[in-house]
């Protein structure tokens, strides 16, 4: 019966082409914005190459204190929090600290005096194991390496290449900032979207100056962030309730301070949200601000599109008063309206999902930046790739085809109910 | 012709429902996003007195102590004073280059987003505060000139080398300030003070023009403090550069990198970039998350409009098949197809009148409800600025509502009246 209705349909749609095509792109239209916001937020959230285990990843940017005075004071955090509250925790597999850094780096060439801009990134022994990098050469930094502060450094596969030409590079050194880091090894390149990971060289945090500094009254604020890897997903809600009521534990027994982390642990999809070091998201606003978004999306072309429907079914309502005159049922009516709307709905997901993969592919530079309040400027050349598994796989699928789904009921639902409940005599005497 | 197409548009009023829903809806949301073009374009045309354009920061690098070419007796205070004076003479001895100027912190280059504040009061009548922007620059270079300050609402341009800087004492202020903490006559020779600094004096020896923080927002009062170098104040100062007019900036930087890079090397000093201040504006303004606030925007309002284009060619398409009969009877009698044309668009144009009642009913609802914000008012601004005049602003933003969805409508409505135009009268009385 599907089929029918579809053969109809496609009948309908060479036979009014502009009416078709109006249809169509308008359809296009909404599903290329919603999935351009999807496969941004997929992209975002995913488990994708290095940070392949997203879903059980926890992260502790920032951390707050109020004064007795009324003073505040923000900040990263400190070793000291991070071993006197996270690390003896339960449930988690491996625990990594990360420094903060602002600073510029450059990389200088043996051969030349040019000097190119670079992402550095300190890092601890247990980040190569919360993230997947595939090395191509060589391994990480040792432990002993890390605790003596030795210069070494880990480079992404490009950057080796820019730089001699090479990848086996192992053993070779770099210039960073005037000083020489021995290399240790190379790996797969990450794509500048995985901004947590994304670097050209990965060096000892102990080689930052005070890395494990301390402030605050509480001593927890200092320089650090800490990224969780739970043991399992039930491990989650677990680690984030024993951090709050160790926070709470605290703040029971300090009177000068009140130390808080504004909602944190965060999971990684959390963590997105997160700009600001003592003001936490209010996820309910961003809920109802994408809903609205996403309302917006979906109801402005199926007001048009369902109009356009409801004329379409206008100038076939005699071949509807013939077939409910035999005795059709109004469901089947129904269900024939809908069903064949959807085929022009599925043509216009189909084109709009192509059309987003074109706009995300085109504007690459910056669409990853969508709902960030403060971003990040990639150094000069820095590229930023879309693998074929960030936009084709089946959760994009899903959601575009769900969207369809929706638009369709939303454009087709009306004008299907007016169309089969007219009365059997008026539809029959309707001019064709 | 109006009273027909009303009477034509009440009889089809069922039919009409979609379309005006749709109006209706847009109607609301793009004068939503109108109202937020308008603010922004309105503080854009806002002169900013300052010029960016042309301008550059040289990053004078100082070589780290295992560098192989560093020499520590270059690194003594007075070596260093000197190397760094040398630099600046030769930066200024370039012949592409026209000012050189010295800011003591970035909150001197509105380019990199940072902002220096302050609290100021006339020392005869401390009750009146002026809260305003402060940039601290260096007076031994031309820092007003480098980016072409002026006063006089923009008629005279000013150079630091105006001004007698002997005095410590002596300083500039912007005329908000003048309006602020002397309303009706001149700050010139006036003494003044800051709030958290009581008792340190400042003679103002000038007004300037108020200039902008950032582009999008309005002009912000300034106080001009300052400062001579000398080898214990070397830290943090920023050098930035104004090139001769004509040099386009790729072309300026390619030759002055190419030329300098070697003449740079002075003392343990080296030449680490130069930047285009322009470029480096609109990174902050895209780290800043405004750039893709703009973009997100325009995208908003193409999709609106592309929508009602769609949704009035759909509508009428099938109008004017449906009325072939109608169509007909007026060929018949001697309707032009000009005629029949402006039966059709007027009937567009009437539903989209008719829906702004509505229309305005609801926007009055965003209002109130606070959904509706206006760029650059948390500005300390103490002028008149016709966003804060709302009930102007909301006729303004209205009417160019209209006139933005009139031209779709018109657009939409072009097209399929364009097939009639095709149809035989004969066929089309058949029908």
């Amino acid at each position: 019966m599907l089929l029918l209705y579809f053969k109809q349909a496609w009948n309908l749609l060479r036979q009014e082409k502009l009416f078709s095509s109006i249809y169509v792109v308008g359809t296009g239209l909404s599903i290329t914005i919603v999935m351009v916001l999807s496969i941004v937020y997929y992209i975002k959230i995913a488990n994708i190459y290095p940070e392949m285990n997203r879903d059980r990843t926890l992260i502790v940017k920032s951390a707050m204190e109020k004064y007795k005075n009324g003073g505040t004071g923000s900040s990263a955090i400190s070793r000291k929090f991070i071993d006197e509250c996270l690390r003896p925790q339960e449930g988690i597999e491996v625990l990594s600290v990360t420094v903060r850094d602002w600073e510029e780096h450059y990389m200088q060439y043996t051969n030349s005096k040019e000097q190119t801009q670079v992402i550095l990134k300190y890092v601890d022994v247990p980040f190569w194991e919360v993230f997947s990098f595939r090395f191509i050469e060589g391994k990480p930094f040792t432990e002993a390496d890390f605790e003596s502060a030795i210069a070494t450094a880990v480079v992404s596969e490009s950057t080796a290449k820019k730089l001699f030409g090479r990848t086996d590079v192992v053993g070779e050194y770099a210039s960073i900032d005037f000083r020489q880091y021995r290399i240790c090894g190379v790996v797969r390149d990450a794509s500048y979207v995985t901004s947590r990971t994304y670097a050209n060289f990965w060096i000892p945090c102990t080689l930052q100056p005070d890395y494990d500094r301390s402030f605050g009254n509480s001593g927890y604020l200092g320089s650090l962030e800490a990224v969780i890897l739970a043991s399992s997903l039930e491990d989650i809600d677990k680690i984030k309730q024993n951090t709050r009521n160790w926070v709470e534990r605290f703040n029971r027994a300090d009177e000068e301070v009140e130390f808080s982390l504004v909602g944190q642990p965060d999971q990684h999809w959390e963590s997105t949200f997160r700009f600001w070091s003592n003001v936490g998201p209010d996820f309910k606003k961003i809920a109802w601000q994408y809903s609205l978004i996403f309302l917006v999306l979906l109801l402005v072309p199926a007001i048009s599109l369902s109009g356009m429907t409801d004329s379409r079914m206008e100038r076939r309502l005699a071949e509807m008063g013939v077939r409910r005159a035999f005795g059709a049922p109004v469901d089947n009516l129904m269900g024939q309206v809908i069903s064949e709307n959807l085929l022009f709905t599925l043509l216009g997901g189909l084109a709009g999902l192509f059309f987003s993969y074109i706009l995300i592919l085109l504007s690459a530079d910056w669409i990853m930046t969508i709902g960030s309040n403060f971003v990040d400027l990639p150094p000069e050349g820095t590229k930023v790739l879309f693998t074929p598994g960030m936009l084709l796989n089946l959760p994009v699928f899903f959601v575009a085809l769900s969207v369809c789904f929706v638009l369709n009921l939303l454009t087709a639902v009306i004008p299907a109910w007016r169309a089969s409940h007219k009365d059997i005599v008026y539809s029959l005497n309707a001019k064709q | 012709m109006i009273k027909n197409i009303c009477k034509h548009l009440l009889n089809r009023w069922k039919k009409n429902l979609w379309i005006t829903l749709e109006l209706l809806l847009v109607f609301c949301l793009t004068w939503y996003m109108v109202d937020y073009f308008f603010v922004l374009g309105y503080n854009k045309s806002l002169s900013s007195h300052r010029d960016l354009a042309h301008t550059y920061m040289v990053n004078i690098g100082s070589l780290p102590q295992n560098h192989e070419d560093y020499h520590a007796e270059d690194d003594e205070p007075a070596a260093r004073y000197a190397n760094y004076l040398r630099v600046i003479n030769l930066l200024r001895d370039n012949p592409d280059v026209e000012s050189v100027a010295l800011a003591s912190d970035y909150s001197a280059l509105s380019a990199l987003g940072a902002l220096n504040e302050g609290r100021y009061r006339s020392v005869t009548d401390t009750t009146v505060v002026a809260e305003t922007q402060v940039i601290r620059f260096v007076a031994d270079e031309d820092y007003l000139k480098v980016f072409r300050h002026s006063k006089a609402n923009g008629k005279t341009l000013v150079s630091t080398r105006d001004y007698d800087w002997n005095d410590p004492a002596n300083i500039l202020i912007s005329r908000m300030m003048e309006e602020k903490l002397f309303p009706g006559e001149s700050a010139y020779d006036k003494r003044i003070e800051a709030v958290d600094q009581p008792g340190v004096q400042y003679r103002v020896i000038d007004v300037l023009d108020d200039i902008k923080h950032f582009n999008y927002l309005r002009p912000y009062g300034v106080v001009y403090l300052p400062e001579r170098l000398n080898e214990t104040n070397l830290g943090g100062k920023i050098i930035t550069i104004r090139s001769r007019d004509g040099l386009s900036e790729a072309q300026f930087m390619a030759t002055f990198k190419k030329e300098m890079s070697t003449r740079l090397r002075v003392g343990n000093y080296y030449l680490g970039g130069l930047n285009s201040l322009a470029q480096m504006a609109e990174d902050t303004d895209y780290r800043a998350g405004k750039t893709n606030e703009i973009r997100m925007s325009t995208a908003l309002l193409l999709f609106l409009l592309v929508n009602i284009l769609l949704c009035v060619l759909g509508t009428f398409w099938y109008r004017v098949n449906v009325r072939r009969g109608e169509i007909g009877i007026r060929r018949a009698m001697g309707s032009d197809l000009v005629g029949i044309r402006k039966l059709f668009m007027l009937e567009g144009l009437l539903l989209l009148t008719i829906i702004v009642v509505p229309a305005l009913l609801i926007e009055v609802q965003f209002i109130f409800s606070g959904v509706i914000t206006t760029l650059g008012q948390d500005v300390k601004s103490y002028g008149s600025y016709l966003p804060d005049s709302m009930g102007l602003r909301f006729l303004i933003t209205n009417i160019l509502t209209w006139c933005i969805l009139a031209v779709m409508v018109l657009l939409g409505i072009w097209y399929p009246t364009r097939q009639a135009s095709r149809m035989s009268p004969v066929d089309a009385l058949r029908d």
